[in-house]
């Protein structure tokens, strides 16, 4: 069932210069987008943004359906937001029906809400339709590793999601098996008033809770026979490299953020 | 060479589990551990490479004591351990990369985990399947992805714990296979643990566990004789064995020790 | 109850690009109180068919009728408890009997004979009653957690029972034990379907064998039936147990054995069958004894004078031997009697 579907967040198997960029770079520069959406705050800087969001699109080969795939699920909630900003933006009443007022320059900034919810979304679906959940932990992993002096436990960190990855079809298998084993116990899920209901949830989630437990400690003793100390002393075999591409589009983006950001403070 | 010595162990506040039990395994050796379900099998398996340590007596490893941490992980790189559950030792989210876990953890340099993982993966015929996710494979080459990881290790001593009961038969024999294998071109120690008896017919020697003891210690043509020994301690008889010892009994001595079905009918035809 | 699957398919994921076909055209009838083995390869569709029998999945194609009771409703799961492969993985109730109860409760044992119903099924399995009311099923050994999951199953009081692989990760015992329990069962008129890839324990425990081969029905007969299609089974990757091919592999090389054997027990008694009987002349057919030719012997030996005695021993040709009478033409020539037995 859900094993042959791929592992969260729809990677697109493609190859293109987005897909070749180092994840932890592609983290970095969708954070640095994100935060150039909201630093900008004229039609002129909103239009180059969306060029820009166009042209990584246009770069990763990426079809439009796999991308509307993912901005469906949200599309409801950027419409909500910008019918919402709409009707409640403050200021002059420009347009009046009854007892709704719509204020001046309310359309101008619904919109502009809309637009950068929705640049945002499609920013963060192509990191996530462009990089495999594996690649992106080694991403985090290794933007965290320089707050190793912190305490910040990269590793174990980088580990755990990993392990997480690894598991989670095994579990989601796990709880259709369980599922269909109280079904035939006579177990319904949609019957009586919501306390009998969230207790009909226990003869699923009790035996799920328990299978996932006793794995992580066959795991564990597993990973122990295999010598897992923690990351003292251990290599990794596969590193993620940094390219020269990867220098120049972080460039990029960083004088993005640095040119809005002065904008910003001096307009 | 693995020697247990005056080993006792027992799980907090319950009975004793093993009891005072002593044992050599060289190396090269095919052991195979048969007895109830509770009798003891898997916390020995457990004790060979560290999981579990003594509560009094040792166990050494080529010398080195599980007991003493320091040595612990060298032990454990020289004592690969396989486990009962396909899925639940799989840790890496592909094939290889799985195979090269414990290499990694051992800080092997990144040229020589290339090297043992396509070693490793060209021996125990996975190349094809290296990149696959644990989830999609089946309880065989999810076995075998464990085995192979021993291989890269290039460990002596390889522990199973009843690798093969939760596979079906067709999986079963091509894991049993791989081992034949490698004990054979790699002289590598095997130390089985399973219910199925005839699988312990692959044994250089059968130990019964029962009560904590090691309660015989032969080779199984041997062992599988003493049918009613067997069926008073509630172990399974392999079929050939039984068949063999029934005609026995009736005066057929030409048939006493058989253990395969074509000497069975060889004997029969002469 | 009787169950009758017409040309029944099952579907994975029909429809998508993933789709799978588990079962294809499956005829069978199971009649009431029937122990039924089968077996198959993981992948040959027989989980797939257990959790149609069992009414959880509805068929692709065709169409299963069970005989007083119609599938499709929730009443089926009632009359036909399955097991699933290890059952252990489904506890979760704080005691065994509400475990125990769980099944029962659902499909709608009214509550006052919830206890009586627990207290039978457990009595069933062989758990006391007194001991294992208010334990935690979590605290319990691997044996004892199957036998809860079991009872569950029985307290339904289900006509059916269904038991996908009962016996996975069991000891010697505790297979003899639940191969017990499931033949008491089917002494006490429930149908069982033990499903199983140990063709062994399908011969020792089934009075019908059905065999499933990538979702189809390869065989279906008594284990005699069953056993004697060797080349048929070595196709799907399944294998007779090793006495019976051995009595069969002995009856091809031509020996006079029935080559019939199922068990150990079975195959030791035909073997030795034949090595009692190996040396002795072969009793069938009789050849026939031909008349005993005329003793023309006796008239043509000759007159065995003194004379010629003493002549022979002394050599003296003084003595003249007296020539042997001439045959006479039509009668046989004598020879003189060789000693040794007659051929007859």
């Amino acid at each position: 069932m859900f094993k042959e579907k791929l592992l969260l967040g729809q990677y697109y198997p493609v190859e293109s210069p987005i897909h070749r960029l180092n994840a932890g770079c592609k983290i970095l520069i969708t954070i640095l987008y994100a935060i150039s959406l909201f630093l900008a705050n004229n039609w002129l800087c909103w239009g180059g943004l969306s060029i820009l969001c166009l042209a990584v699109i246009g770069m990763s080969r990426i079809p439009l359906r796999a991308l509307w795939r993912g901005l469906r699920v949200v599309a409801v909630f950027c419409l909500l937001a910008v019918i919402l900003n709409i009707f409640f933006y403050p200021g002059e009443t420009a347009w009046q029906w009854g007892f709704i007022s719509i204020s001046q320059g309310a359309f101008s900034h619904g919109l502009a809400i809309g637009l950068r919810l929705i640049l945002l979304v499609i920013f963060a679906s192509l990191l996530t339709l462009s990089t495999t959940p594996i690649q992106l932990t080694d991403g985090i992993e290794a933007l965290l590793r320089p707050l190793a002096p912190l305490h910040v436990p990269a590793h174990e960190i980088a580990m755990m999601m990993s392990i997480a990855l690894r598991f989670i079809p095994t579990l989601l298998d796990e709880f259709e098996r369980i599922r269909l084993a109280q079904r035939s116990r006579g177990a319904r899920l949609d019957q009586g008033n919501l306390i009998r209901r969230t207790l009909a949830l226990l003869p699923l989630l009790v035996p799920l809770f328990v299978a996932a437990f006793r794995r992580a400690e066959d795991l564990a003793q597993a990973m122990e026979a295999k010598c897992y100390r923690g990351g003292e002393g251990r290599t990794r075999w596969k590193q993620s490299t940094w390219k020269i591409w990867d220098t120049l589009a972080l460039g990029l983006f960083l004088l993005l953020f640095l040119g809005l950001l002065l904008l910003r403070i001096f307009f | 060479m693995i020697e247990i010595r005056d080993l006792c162990f027992q799980y907090a506040a319950e009975q004793p589990v093993l009891q005072d039990l002593n044992l050599d395994i060289r190396e090269g050796e095919w052991i195979t551990l048969i007895g109830a379900n509770g009798s003891g099998k898997s916390t020995l398996a457990r004790q060979l490479n560290g999981l579990l340590l003594p509560d009094s007596g040792t166990v050494s490893v080529d010398g080195l004591l599980t007991s003493d941490e320091e040595q612990l992980w060298e032990i454990r790189s020289r004592v690969a351990f396989v486990f009962q559950n396909p899925d639940n030792q799989l840790v890496a989210t592909s094939v290889e990369d799985d195979i090269a876990f414990a290499l990694e953890n051992l800080g092997f340099p990144r040229e020589e985990i290339s090297q043992r993982v396509e070693g490793a993966l060209s021996e125990m015929n996975l190349t094809a399947l290296r990149e696959k996710a644990p989830h999609l494979l089946s309880g065989g080459e999810k076995q075998r992805v464990a085995i192979a990881g021993a291989l890269a290790m290039a460990s002596k001593y390889l522990v199973l714990d009843e690798p093969t009961s939760m596979l079906d038969p067709s999986m079963r024999r091509s894991v049993i296979e791989c081992l034949q294998k490698l004990h054979q071109e790699h002289g590598l120690a095997i130390i089985y643990i399973t219910n199925i008896m005839e699988e312990a017919l692959l044994a250089d020697r059968v130990l019964v566990l029962g009560e904590g003891r090691v309660l015989r210690d032969e080779k199984p043509a041997a062992l599988f004789m003493d049918h009613r020994w067997l069926r008073e301690h509630q172990l399974d008889i392999p079929q050939i064995s039984y068949l063999a010892e029934l005609l026995a009994e009736r005066g057929h001595e030409q048939f006493r020790g058989v253990v395969s079905s074509k000497e069975l009918v060889e004997i029969v035809c002469r | 109850m009787q169950i009758e699957l017409q040309h029944v398919e099952y579907c994975y994921q029909e429809g998508s690009p993933f789709a799978r076909k588990a079962l294809q055209d499956i005829n069978l009838t199971i009649r009431s109180g029937e122990l039924i083995a089968m077996i198959g390869h993981g992948g040959s569709g027989k989980s797939t068919l257990s959790l149609l029998l069992s009414g959880l999945y509805k068929p692709s194609g065709g169409r299963i009728d069970t005989y007083d009771v119609k599938t499709g409703k929730e009443d089926t799961f009632r009359n036909i408890g399955l097991v699933f492969q290890y059952p252990e993985q489904q506890l979760f109730a704080e005691t065994v009997y509400e475990e125990v109860a769980f099944g029962a409760r659902n499909f709608g044992v009214p509550k006052d004979y919830l206890p009586i119903r627990v207290r039978k099924a457990l009595e069933q399995v062989g758990l006391d009653p007194e001991l294992f009311w208010d334990r935690s099923p979590f605290s319990l050994s691997g044996g004892q957690k199957r036998r809860v999951c079991i009872a569950g199953v029985l307290a339904v009081e289900p006509k059916m029972l269904i038991l996908d692989e009962p016996t996975a990760g069991m000891d010697e015992g505790g297979r003899r034990w639940m191969m017990e329990l499931v033949r008491k069962l089917n002494r006490e008129g429930r149908s069982i379907l033990w499903i199983t890839h140990n063709m062994r324990e399908a011969a020792e425990l089934a009075q019908r064998i059905i065999v499933l081969n990538k979702g189809s029905i390869l065989l279906d007969g008594t284990p005699e039936e069953v056993f004697a299609q060797e080349e048929l089974l070595a196709q799907a990757g399944l294998e007779i147990p090793q006495a019976a091919s051995v009595v069969r592999e002995l009856k091809r090389r031509g020996l006079p054995l029935p080559g019939a054997a199922i068990s150990v027990e079975q195959a030791a008694e035909e073997i030795a069958d034949y090595l009692a009987h190996k040396d002795e002349p072969p009793m069938e057919p009789e050849p026939e004894i031909p008349e005993p030719a005329p003793l023309e012997d006796e008239e043509a030996e000759p007159e065995i004078s003194l004379e010629s005695v003493l002549a022979a021993a002394t050599k003296d040709p003084a003595f003249p031997v007296p020539e042997p009478e001439k045959a006479v033409e039509g009668e046989p020539r004598f020879t003189p009697w060789q000693g040794g037995a007659s051929d007859v």
